[in-house]
């Protein structure tokens, strides 16, 4: 049993760390160019969000939502319906990131980079099928030298 | 009959489709027309019962509301039914050398786009939200080049920090309510969710579900992905599953922000779509983007419909989705051969004549001259507009006009080149696109012979959809207390 207070304290650390999480989630998704971070951010933000849901069913006096020869109908139990709704948002979450990766991974086979700036050069205004019909720069890329390496021009 | 059947059937087909033709390329082949087409069957006997019988509600297990899971079908969605299944026929790959991925995915999808159509609960919506998104994502990728990749990989990213951000929605309304059927929401809306709290969750489901209802400013992806991904594939994304994201927005709205300051934001979210969608449209210099982003005008002024309160918004709402329902995805399948650079489609007409008088029908339609039915789908939306006394609709109605004759220009722009004197070097359309497009172009030719009888059959469906206070006595026939103990 906590007292009141102890409760609202609770309370206020669940939602501020739902929160920051999202925050920390959305930066990293706007602001960084390298697929496997964004992807990490998507992580953060979704776990965020799952929280969130949690600190919705949470009762600070309550027992878990399962009922056994100590825990009788008629206790107080934490609302077991967000825990059902956290469980399928994580498992699709798991499904979405593992297709992402699977994406990620057929990309950088064929391009050798994971960088949204370059990637984002490749198809803006272009659509033809065939990638090595484009030729990227290294200048116009010149943040990344790691991903052009020692070429003036190469064919991706 | 289970209305359940119509989303288990093609999920389950979908797992059974590899295995099958692992075993035969024969009858893998058959199976997954054959799903289809039993789920076509079930749509139209759904759609039949409840023409005769009225909205229809299943409680999912036999739980009943609020505490169960409920699915609620009235004409509207019998109709998005059928058109799920017509268009997953039509749009069906044939050629031989597809992988077995592409069938797959779209029999996934249709069973997914049928349980957003169905849902009523806001947690059930947003998992058959994600199912859609997996699906389309992998459909988008399924072509298997690099820029379909590319684009594949940015729309989900997109689609899945949108979905996190609706979920934040959906958990603020159930932390503060204690419930997620639309129904009882409905019940409690006004005294709790009226404040600050609950337009903030209609804010972040506006902008998660948005993404794939092309709405601005989350409908980045659009362009892109339908320049890279196969024509099937955007003619389904543009055609269908945009147009279901839309609607379950318009659940959303209709049922829990019903008369609240809701309505104005989906109004200029909606011109800002339909402004943004029209001028890059205007400037776009390749047949798919241009595409793109029409599409993105037309969901555009689906929102502001929507936003019109009352059954002249949800009927203008209903008569411009399935126009564009039909009208887009035929324009995406004349697309597989005439994608590219603008200047390519110079003198297109006389290497493709029914593909080009096929074009200048749709195009005719799409900018809304009457008698064609994309007139009668604007003239309904501008009546509705101007039925509001608020001067932010009046200023909609103008804006509206207005970007019809930026419509017109870049559709006769298009036109002008079709029949220009030159030799092409295109390629004719081949029979696989041709016969789809025309069926649905003819569809909506027919549509215009039946005009009358159709505007009140779907004025009557519009009705029975804004009736809210009927929907809620459907879903929670019993008296369920106000409050529930959270």
């Amino acid at each position: 049993m906590m007292t009141m207070s102890e409760t609202q304290i609770m309370g206020y650390l669940l939602y501020s760390g739902a929160l920051a999480l999202i925050v920390i989630g959305l930066f990293v998704i706007v602001t960084r160019h390298h697929l496997i971070r964004i992807l990490l951010g998507l992580g953060l933000l979704e776990a965020g969000v799952n929280l969130v849901l949690l600190a919705a069913g949470f009762r600070a006096d309550a027992q878990a939502p399962i009922v056994t020869e100590l825990n009788k109908v008629g206790t107080s139990m934490v609302d077991p319906v967000p825990q059902a709704l956290i469980l399928t948002a994580i498992v699709i979450g798991v499904g979405v990131l593992a297709l992402a990766l699977a994406i990620c991974l057929e990309i950088h086979r064929k391009y050798k980079t994971l960088d949204l700036r370059v990637l984002g050069m490749i198809i803006s205004g272009h659509v033809e099928d065939e990638p090595s019909t484009y030729v990227i720069r290294a200048d116009q890329v010149s943040a990344n030298k790691a991903i052009v390496p020692g070429t003036a021009e190469r064919n991706v | 009959m289970s209305l359940v059947l119509v989303i288990a059937i093609p999920i389950l087909g979908a797992f059974l489709l590899p295995m099958l033709s692992h075993r035969s390329a024969v009858l893998g082949r058959l199976f997954g027309p054959i799903i289809i087409a039993v789920n076509l069957g079930l749509a139209l006997s759904i759609w039949q019962h409840v023409t005769l019988n009225g909205p229809q509600v299943e409680w999912i297990g036999g739980f009943a509301a609020p505490l169960g899971i409920v699915f609620h079908v009235d004409q509207f969605t019998a109709i998005l039914l059928l058109a799920i299944a017509v268009m997953t026929i039509l749009l069906w790959p044939r050629r031989m050398e597809d992988p077995i991925r592409e069938p797959v995915l779209s029999l996934v999808l249709m069973g997914a786009a049928s349980g957003l159509a169905l849902s009523s609960d806001l947690f059930n919506l947003f998992v058959f939200y994600e199912l859609t998104a997996v699906a389309s994502y992998g459909l988008v990728a399924s072509r298997a080049t690099g820029p379909s990749q590319i684009a594949a990989i940015r729309f989900l990213i997109l689609s899945a920090a949108g979905s996190a951000l609706a979920l934040l929605g959906i958990a603020l309304i159930y932390s503060i309510t204690g419930s997620l059927n639309l129904a009882y929401l409905a019940q409690v809306a006004p005294t709790l969710l009226s404040g600050p709290l609950g337009m903030s969750a209609f804010m972040l489901i506006l902008i998660g579900f948005g993404v794939k209802a092309e709405l601005f400013p989350v409908n980045t992806w659009v362009p892109e992905v339908y320049a890279s991904a196969s024509s099937r594939v955007s003619a389904m994304l543009s055609g269908v599953v945009s147009k279901l994201a839309m609607v379950v927005i318009l659940k959303v709205l209709i049922t829990v922000y019903a008369n609240t300051s809701a309505s104005l934001v989906m109004l200029v979210v909606g011109l800002l779509t339909l402004v943004s969608g029209e001028l890059a449209a205007y400037r776009a210099k390749d047949f798919r983007r241009m595409l793109a982003f029409s599409s993105i005008a037309q969901l555009g002024m689906v929102a502001m419909a929507f936003s019109v309160s009352g059954t002249a918004g949800l009927l203008a709402g209903f008569a411009i989705m399935l126009h564009h329902l039909l009208a887009k995805p035929a324009l995406f399948l004349l697309a597989e051969r005439w994608g590219g650079h603008l200047d390519r489609l110079t003198g297109a007409a006389y290497s493709s004549k029914t593909g080009a008088i096929l074009f200048l029908f749709l195009a005719l339609s799409l900018i809304g001259v009457p008698p064609l039915p994309g007139f009668w789908a604007k003239y309904l939306l501008l009546t509705a507009l101007f039925g509001h006394d608020q001067s932010l609709y009046y200023f909609a109605a103008a804006v509206l006009l207005i970007t019809t004759v930026i419509e017109a220009a870049y559709l006769m722009r298009i036109l002008q080149r079709l029949y220009q004197h030159k030799n092409s070097t295109l390629e004719p359309h081949r029979a696989s696109e041709l016969v789809p497009a025309l069926v649905l172009g003819g569809t909506l030719f027919l549509s215009v012979l039946v005009a009358a009888p159709l505007g009140a059959a779907l004025s009557g469906i519009a009705r029975s959809s804004a009736d809210i206070p009927a929907y809620i006595q459907r879903v929670l026939p019993v008296d369920v207390p106000k409050e529930i103990n959270v």
